[in-house]
């Protein structure tokens, strides 16, 4: 479905938690809130580059809650969006070393929405230095882990669009591809560590 | 090295859905047992999970890109109207301070006693008498704006009467002799008290006002030329404005 018209909230969770619904579901976060949410930012000493970014991160948070079954749906999803903006964006400017004292002292009031998304506000460095090591995999990697994790398709499938000789290879380029990653973040269990609390992966 | 016989290779094959029951189960078993292969499976389902959000991020990015000509971005002004309306107003605000404060700076530098005393003086009119047949030389004098005149009849006087207190008070004023004509107004003004007539109250207190206002004393003219302004049976009240009151209270700043 690419269309943008939800009527609920109920309608927009469930399109997001199947691949068959997600373009359309996050065109529709987009057209509805990205205008409010950009308007923090750039109301924060931000640049519109950084609204486009958060938001991007915002979206990413929110809908990896979502398919995890971390959102209990006790704000609405504008009312969580916003508070995960701000926490994001409050995170990035500290990071940037630009707190000042009207942040400082939002800090110290969050509120449960906030608490949720703490640990992957707190993941942020950790999912960016894990990219940085799959983008380093190489093209036929990227293409062979994103084609069979997130796109789930089939091994036969992803033969089509290769240039091997059966599936056998293919599953066995998965599994390579798959390891030099998984050493990577063995090699250092600190970014493991952080990443896995970010991912809340189960 | 053929991967699909390596342990990592199962536990892939495991995480993936592709062993049949027996296999899990007899994985499972040695999973339990085994410290490293639960280190490796666990690792291997953290790189899984990563390579998801990061499909996920890659998706949020192309619809992102397609979507990015039609994204509406605020107004520059911040949120919206409100402090735009906020910074015209403010901005009106100061413009009509700067006007306020540069008539009266205006005002302040042009305004003096004798331009004041120019708008407001009217030469006093004495009334015919139909008919009289002694008018006294006084009189005669005065209408014939011989001031000197009246002065040297004036000082001959030994009872003047008010008429001839008040014209000669006149004759002193259109003379530059103001200190005298101060004394004899306030002279007219206790004398019409002490005789609870009012015949030339009206009078004297324009004229002991105007001739304040020439000596530079707009301290005392201010009193008496507001009394006039309040009062609108006051013979003189169409001659002093609220506008006058206000240049007067300027002089009274420059002072």
């Amino acid at each position: 479905m690419d269309s943008a018209h939800f009527t609920d909230d109920t309608e927009l969770l469930a399109a997001l938690r199947t691949n068959h619904g997600l373009d359309g579901a996050v065109k529709s976060l987009y057209r509805a809130h990205f205008e409010s949410l950009s308007t923090y930012i750039l109301q924060n000493s931000g640049s519109r580059q950084d609204a486009e970014d958060i938001f991007q991160e915002v979206l990413l948070t929110f809908i990896e809650l979502v398919q995890l079954g971390k959102f209990r749906q006790e704000s609405s999803i504008r009312t969580f969006l916003y508070a995960l903006n701000r926490n994001i964006w409050l995170n990035e400017l500290k990071r940037r070393d630009r707190a000042n004292s009207r942040e400082k002292r939002f800090e110290m009031t969050r509120d449960d929405v906030e608490k949720d998304v703490s640990h992957a506000i707190a993941g942020r460095e950790a999912r960016k230095e894990v990219l940085e090591i799959l983008g380093n995999l190489g093209e036929t990697c990227s293409k062979i882990l994103l084609a069979f994790y997130y796109e789930n398709l089939s091994i036969r499938e992803i033969l089509k669009t290769l240039n091997y000789e059966n599936e056998q290879v293919v599953r066995n380029k998965k599994y390579k591809c798959l390891k030099q990653l998984a050493d990577r973040l063995q090699a250092d269990p600190r970014l493991a560590q952080t990443l896995k609390i970010a991912l809340k992966y189960e | 090295m053929n991967e699909n016989s390596t342990p990592g290779f199962l536990l892939l094959q495991y995480l993936d859905g592709e062993l049949s029951p027996e296999e899990m189960a007899r994985l499972e078993q040695e999973i339990s047992r085994d410290s490293v292969k639960r280190d490796t499976l666990e690792g291997l389902s953290l790189a899984r999970q990563a390579v998801r959000s990061w499909g996920l991020q890659n998706k949020i990015a192309s619809i992102h890109q397609e979507l990015s000509a039609e994204l509406t971005w605020p107004a520059k002004e911040s949120s919206g109207s409100r402090s735009s309306f906020r910074l015209y107003f403010l901005r009106a605000v100061a413009a009509l301070l700067i006007l306020m404060f540069g008539t009266l700076a205006y005002q302040y530098s042009q305004v003096s006693s004798q331009k004041i005393y120019g708008e407001i003086y009217t030469a006093y009119e004495l009334p015919l008498s139909r008919g009289a047949a002694n008018i006294s030389d006084m009189i005669k004098r005065f209408r014939e704006k011989d001031y000197a005149a009246v002065i040297t009849l004036f000082a001959r006087e030994r009872q003047a009467s008010l008429q001839e207190d008040f014209l000669a008070a006149q004759a002193y004023q259109q003379t530059g002799g103001y200190q005298q004509a101060i004394s004899l107004y306030r002279e007219i003004l206790q004398k019409d008290r002490d005789q609870h007539s009012s015949q030339y109250a009206d009078d004297a207190q324009f004229y002991l006002a105007l001739c304040y206002l020439q000596l530079k004393e707009p301290d005392l003219a201010l009193p008496l030329f507001t009394a006039i302004h309040q009062d609108p049976e006051h013979l003189y009240h169409d001659r002093v404005s609220a506008w006058q009151l206000q240049q007067i209270r300027l002089l009274l700043w420059k002072k």
